[in-house]
């Protein structure tokens, strides 16, 4: 049985960052020898950038599913059937890194019917992620079109924020999504980002109206800031820094995977 | 099925293994995948003295020569023999490869042809698949219990780069002949049909049939591809649909056909023709590639496709005649297609095929310059040459294309009745309602004395079109 860790909330609050976190706290202090699989499911696909990985567009899933749609223009008949062609470049996208897997998303481009491409990935990636452990996801606010039929049931859901008002109205809306398409939310709960004290009573009622419980507080860091500006990745980020510990906890109490 | 397949096996084989990937950290080697270009996988049909059953050889390093982690060239020729086997039957047998070896507890496989990933585990290996020779063995066993036709399999892996090289070159010629053949199935050779209902999601009601020569609309599913689908999963979205008795072999009414789609579109969908636009066509999702819209002045056929931004003759743009036709509906005279039906010898042949076509945006024309018969190519109009149906009928007249010859008896004698096969649409409707059924049982026009029914479609606005049927056909 895998668990599903989907990240999501409004644009700039930190997804990307918290999902980073997770990923560092899961490799370097979780159980070993566990299966992980990183997903970048957020069409802005910057996950690679913060962890380090050199992003290689052709390795990417939307990639994949273009070129194949390009291939069904030249318009032949093959006796080998293109769901097996399908799978095997899916499976070739997925890149094998030292302590964990990674799958970048991407876009799809080109217009026309994506109907029997988006089934076949589905049904890979379903396949796929069957095989893992532990599924990191950082996922966009909508969970667009083909998201939702991936993430059919998430285990944990967690919604970052920041201190704005839009960002729980970002919250709500993500829920209501959630709930209108039939995704399975086992666990859900926010992660307040670039916490400062001061803001507490405000964040506490803004959770509070919405009835979804805060996991965790992850301060504002000036060390990420740094380290993001200096494209440096946030696996090098030092154990001690109180952000990283913030999103540890999350982990360890909340979600229960370390 | 267990081990006991092959005695003494080092490891379980069953089908219970066959979804398992083997990660790289679990891997002792890898044969083929993204990192190897030489590799492959073909099966032969031989004759029977011609294999030596169950002989497995290994060409190049065997299993325990290879270092562990890395990835290696493969190559697999699986040679069958038995009386009743025909080469026809190589494509499906080489595609159970991959179940079988996947079968093997600590084998992963991936993929077809000159196309294939291979991992065999490191617990495996150190329990004792610590040789090519064994998943031969495994692999003819699996063969034969499955397909008790087969009377004798040899298997030969090739790990040596050059000898792989060799062989894929030949392996790919035999690719080659076999899409070759794919391309010229027709839809008379095969006892199923497939259907696929993927797009109901947003065209409810709307079910494809996808046959030999008349791939699905989006031109994403030929036969081949649904028949794999439906085999892995019969029940799912993509279904097999055994044809039944033929109705009528110039429309392609099928029996199984009609029960299915009957079935499969819930009741919204009596019947359909596969090789025409008219009547019954097939419903139009949304996902074609391309529409074909009859020009009842001219009494032609145009085809838009997606990539056009202009429009047509009749004024609409592709996207305005897929909202027209879209969302799962039958309507007679408008019909989406993909441009790979369009290069089946069954394109529209019950309305004329090619020799009705009078419109094409230039570029899909040069498109399908190979398909379209030489001297039709010139008198079909494109964009270029006209813009409305007043030009495209002085065009046609003028190159003498084969729907000239009634346009010109029609100007003579202009009362004359339509034709009778295909209803004339109107005008289309800017904002089309679902289709509602109204049955009238109308006053016959004087002559003769049939009973006929009277479909009005999308009569909330006005009634765009009426269909004349001869009750009981
Ligand atoms: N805890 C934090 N402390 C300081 N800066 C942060 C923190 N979390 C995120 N940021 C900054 O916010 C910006 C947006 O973060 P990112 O994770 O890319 O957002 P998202 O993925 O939600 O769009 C980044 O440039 C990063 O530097
Ligand atoms: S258009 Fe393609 S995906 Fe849609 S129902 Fe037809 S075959 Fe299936
Ligand atoms: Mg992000």
């Amino acid at each position: 049985m895998s668990i599903l860790i989907a990240v999501s909330g409004k644009g700039g609050v930190g997804k990307t960052v918290i999902t980073a976190l997770m990923l560092k706290a899961i490799t370097e202090e979780g159980i070993e020898d566990r299966a992980i699989l990183v997903i970048d499911a957020d069409p802005d696909a910057n996950l690679a950038d913060v962890l380090g990985i050199p992003l290689d567009v052709k390795k990417t899933l939307g990639y994949v599913a273009t070129e194949f749609k390009k291939e069904l223009e030249k318009a032949s008949i093959s006796e080998v059937d293109k769901a097996t062609v399908l799978q095997t470049r899916v499976l070739e996208v997925v890149q094998e890194l030292p302590k964990f897997d990674f799958l970048v998303m991407w876009r799809t481009e080109g217009e026309g019917c994506y109907c029997f491409v988006n089934a076949v990935l589905s049904n890979v990636l379903e396949w796929l992620m069957d095989q893992y452990d532990i599924i990191l996801a950082d996922c966009e606010a909508g969970l667009e079109h083909f998201n939702r039929r991936v993430f059919k049931a998430i285990d944990y859901l967690v919604l970052v924020t920041d201190q704005s008002k839009a960002s729980f109205d970002t919250v709500k809306r993500v829920l209501d999504v959630v709930h209108e398409v039939g995704i399975r939310v086992r666990n859900v709960g926010i992660v307040v980002n670039k916490f400062r004290e001061h803001y507490r009573e405000r964040v506490t009622k803004l959770a509070s109206e919405i009835g979804v419980e805060i996991w965790g507080f992850v301060p504002y860091s000036e060390a990420i800031e740094e380290f993001m500006s200096e494209a440096r990745s946030l696996m090098e980020l030092p154990r001690d820094e109180a952000a990283y510990v913030a999103v540890k906890e999350v982990l360890k109490k909340k979600i229960g995977i370390l | 099925m267990s081990s006991s397949i092959v005695p003494g096996f080092p490891v379980d084989i069953g089908p219970a293994y066959e979804g398992q990937r083997i990660r790289r950290p679990d891997m002792y080697v890898e044969f083929g995948g993204p990192k190897i270009a030489q590799k492959f996988e073909l099966l032969r049909v031989k004759k029977l003295e011609e294999v030596e059953d169950e002989k497995v050889e290994v060409i190049g390093p065997d299993l325990p020569e290879l270092k562990e982690g890395e990835s290696y060239p493969i190559g697999i020729v699986i040679e069958v023999a038995g009386a009743k086997l025909t080469p026809e039957l190589e494509g499906v047998l080489e595609r159970r490869i991959h179940d079988f070896l996947n079968y093997i507890d600590g084998v992963m496989h991936v993929g077809s042809r000159a196309d294939i990933w291979i991992r065999i585990s490191k617990k495996a290996y150190s329990k004792g698949l610590n040789t090519l020779k064994l998943i031969g063995l495994a692999l003819i066993k699996l063969f034969k219990k499955t397909f008790p036709m087969i009377e004798k399999a040899q298997v030969k892996f090739i790990t040596d780069l050059e000898k792989v090289k060799e062989y894929l070159s030949e392996a790919m010629k035999v690719y080659e002949e076999r899409d070759k053949r794919a391309l010229a199935l027709t839809d008379e050779e095969v006892d199923t049909f497939y259907g696929c209902i993927l797009c109901q999601s947003f065209a409810p009601g709307h079910v494809c049939i996808i046959t030999p020569e008349r791939p699905s609309a989006c031109g994403a599913v030929s036969w081949f591809d649904a028949r794999a689908a439906a085999m892995i999963d019969p029940k799912g979205p993509i279904f097999p649909v055994p044809k039944g008795k033929c109705l009528d072999p110039v429309k392609g009414e099928y029996e199984g056909v009609n029960e299915k789609v009957k079935e499969k579109s819930l009741g919204n969908v009596e019947k359909v023709y596969l090789y025409s636009m008219f009547d019954y066509p097939m419903t139009s999702c949304g996902c074609f590639e391309a529409v074909a819209f009859y020009i009842p002045e001219v009494d032609g056929i145009g085809i838009v496709h997606r990539g056009f931004r202009g429009k047509t003759p009749i004024g609409l743009t592709f996207g305005q005649l897929a909202e027209q036709v879209g969302g799962g509906r039958q309507v007679s005279g408008f019909l989406g297609i993909s441009i790979l039906y369009m290069r089946s010898r069954k394109f529209l042949i019950a309305d004329g095929g090619w020799k009705r076509v009078v419109w094409l945006p230039s570029e899909l024309k040069e498109k399908l310059k190979d398909v379209i018969p030489p001297d039709l190519y010139d008198k079909i109009a494109t964009e270029k040459d006209v813009s409305t149906v007043e030009e495209l009928k002085k065009w046609l007249i003028e190159k003498g294309h084969p729907v000239a010859e009634k346009l010109k008896a029609a100007e003579a004698a202009p009362p004359a009745a339509p034709p009778a096969a295909p209803p004339a649409p109107a005008a289309p409707a800017p904002a089309p309602a679902p289709p509602t059924a109204v049955t009238v049982p109308a006053a016959a026009p004087a002559a003769p004395q049939v009973p006929i029914r009277i479909v009005l479609h999308n009569a909330r606005i006005y009634i765009k079109r009426v269909v004349v049927v001869k009750k009981g056909t």
